[in-house]
């Protein structure tokens, strides 16, 4: 036994070597200490102070919910927390963060706008719990998960033009319809939004209203929405892809996917391009008497399906265990991150090849513009540029 | 009396792997390991006063780790898509580290405590709030599923 523990103590040593620590581990603990200084000051500060302070620099500012934008450090962008989804939208990068070390389930988090021409933050709006962004009809979209609202921003003041409440038109539990928006995909000429209790809701930008809300089959599904050239794409957990005929606002198909092995696809990412849907999920089989619950087996999968025809066209297994590991990114192509973000492709949009894998040098791939990558890394986004061998056509799969 | 950087230094590695250990994801890990670190210098005049320093970031970083997990599971609510442990794969960081994810987080706990860090019963309890006697029997329950009893190391 004692050999068994020594064992697993320098098998444990081993292979937990290669983690090492960010060299700006030191440097970045002094600023979160900095940081919750200034703020506990600002926090503690005697009324008197604060009347003075009014009187200096303008009751407006004082009361004002933005924070100064942080300064650009040694190439980094400096935010206000921890960056978790990112879109490039003309000169700017649009960054939804989060409160670093919240541990509360409403957590403080911001939109912030970077200058991407001059990397330097330009503005900063807080949005409790955000979750989903995208950009169209002209503006910036972004759910707050907390607040059960979809907010309309306007992408040269970043001022929020309109909130839209989301209710589901059906109750969770009793008296419980609170929508808890997931994801949301605004490239059309509708703005869809998912929930991560099964149901898909469109608003119509002309109107900043709802208009429908479709539930999925058998109440499952809705972690991401993707709208393809005529289709509206959403996950349907172990049901695979749902397809949302907007003509109707109807579920017009279910595309499960299985592999040789009985193994079901649990869809949990997708993108939706041309007459491909791609689709990210984990494998996993039923369980119990009913099949409606069921146990994640190893190992993810990328699935291309023919969005003309429905049919599976191709599955890829990607190289993660784990539910998270890897994503997709997209801008003019698709690309999927693996290996918890150490490493990306690019996914041909014709074929089922996927192009040379690329070693990510920091951070966690947040959005693609053509060659220049954006990472988070800590409480900042840095970029860097692909090799343009990662931009070349795949020549093998 | 030890200073700050001597302390981060030397404590700052070990609780990395270990919040990596914990989460299966070097972002995580980095975020939990630094927010620990942070508390610990904040409170650094009353905490290196402590028995045990690193006793105390390994606790901060545990607490940290079961908040997230909570607000992750808040998140989730009314997902029918059950989860299961983060954990990394074995083909990049090692099959013994990604099998620790088969195991319930507080026997996770307790084993990398003791078996790994070299805490002993009483330490690991006081960091994990836990009675000797628990992580004792945590730490027999996390060997059981790993089968190390029989000298083998399940993960292989």
């Amino acid at each position: 036994v004692r050999s068994a523990v020594r064992d697993l103590r320098e098998r444990l040593d081993r292979e937990l070597r290669s983690i090492v620590p960010d060299p700006d581990a030191r440097v970045a603990v002094d600023r979160r200490v900095a940081r919750r200084r200034r703020h506990r000051q600002l926090l503690l500060a005697p009324l008197s102070v604060l009347l003075a302070a009014g009187l200096i620099v303008g009751l407006t500012d004082v009361f004002s919910p933005r924070r100064p934008p942080p300064t650009l450090t040694n190439g980094s962008i400096r935010l206000p927390g921890r960056p978790l989804q990112a879109i490039v939208e003309g000169d700017a990068l649009w960054v939804l963060t989060d409160e670093t070390g919240c541990q509360g389930p409403v957590c403080a988090g911001d939109l912030v706008k970077v200058d991407i021409v001059h990397d330097r933050v330009v503005a900063d709006l807080p949005v409790r719990s955000p979750h989903g962004l995208s950009a169209g009809d002209g503006s910036i979209w972004v759910a707050s998960f907390a607040d059960d609202t979809l907010l309309r921003i306007d992408p040269a003041s970043a001022e929020v033009e309109a909130t839209i409440r989301l209710r589901l038109p059906f109750g969770a539990s009793a008296g419980d319809r609170a929508f808890l928006p997931f994801e949301l995909d605004a490239t059309g000429d509708a703005v869809w939004v998912s929930s991560g209790r099964a149901a898909v809701a469109r608003l119509d930008p002309g109107t900043n209203r709802v208009v429908d809300v479709v539930v999925l089959p058998d109440h499952t599904g809705g972690n991401d929405v993707s709208m393809g050239r005529d289709d509206v794409w959403v996950t349907g957990d172990l049901n695979g892809a749902v397809r949302i005929d907007p003509s109707t606002n109807r579920v017009a198909d279910v595309i499960g996917v299985e592999d040789e092995a009985a193994r079901k696809l649990s869809a949990n990412q997708l993108v939706a391009r041309d007459r491909s849907v791609w689709v990210l999920g984990n494998w996993g089989r039923p369980v119990g008497a009913d099949g409606s619950e069921y146990v994640a087996g190893p190992g993810q999968a990328l699935v291309r399906i023919d969005g003309t025809t429905g049919a599976v066209a191709s599955i890829r297994d990607v190289p993660d265990i784990r539910e998270g590991a890897a994503w997709l990114l997209e801008d003019e192509d698709v690309w999927l991150v693996q290996r918890d973000g150490a490493e990306m492709r690019r996914v041909e949009p014709a074929t089922d090849e996927l192009g040379p894998t690329v070693s990510v040098p920091f951070g966690r791939p947040l959005a693609v513009d053509g060659s220049r990558v954006w990472s988070g890394v800590g409480e900042s986004v840095r970029s860097w540029e692909l090799p343009a061998s990662a931009l070349a056509p795949a020549s093998s799969s | 009396v030890e200073d700050f950087d001597g302390f981060f230094d030397r404590t700052y590695g070990p609780l990395l792997r270990l919040a990596f250990a914990m989460t299966g994801s070097r972002v995580e890990a980095e975020d939990l390991a630094q927010e620990a670190m942070t508390r610990a210098l904040e409170r650094w005049p009353r905490v290196r006063e402590m028995s045990s320093p690193a006793g105390y970031v390994y606790r901060i970083a545990l607490n940290l780790n079961r908040s997230r997990l909570r607000r992750l599971r808040l998140r989730l609510d009314g997902l029918r898509e059950p989860r299961h442990p983060a954990h990394a794969d074995p083909e990049t960081i090692g099959s013994l580290v990604a099998s620790l994810g088969s195991l319930p987080r507080g026997q996770r706990e307790a084993l990398l405590l003791v078996e790994w860090l070299g805490f002993d019963a009483p330490e690991a309890g006081e960091i994990l709030g836990i009675a000797p006697a628990s992580v004792r029997s945590r730490i027999h329950r996390a060997k059981a599923a790993m089968r190390i009893e029989g000298g083998e190391i399940g993960g292989a």
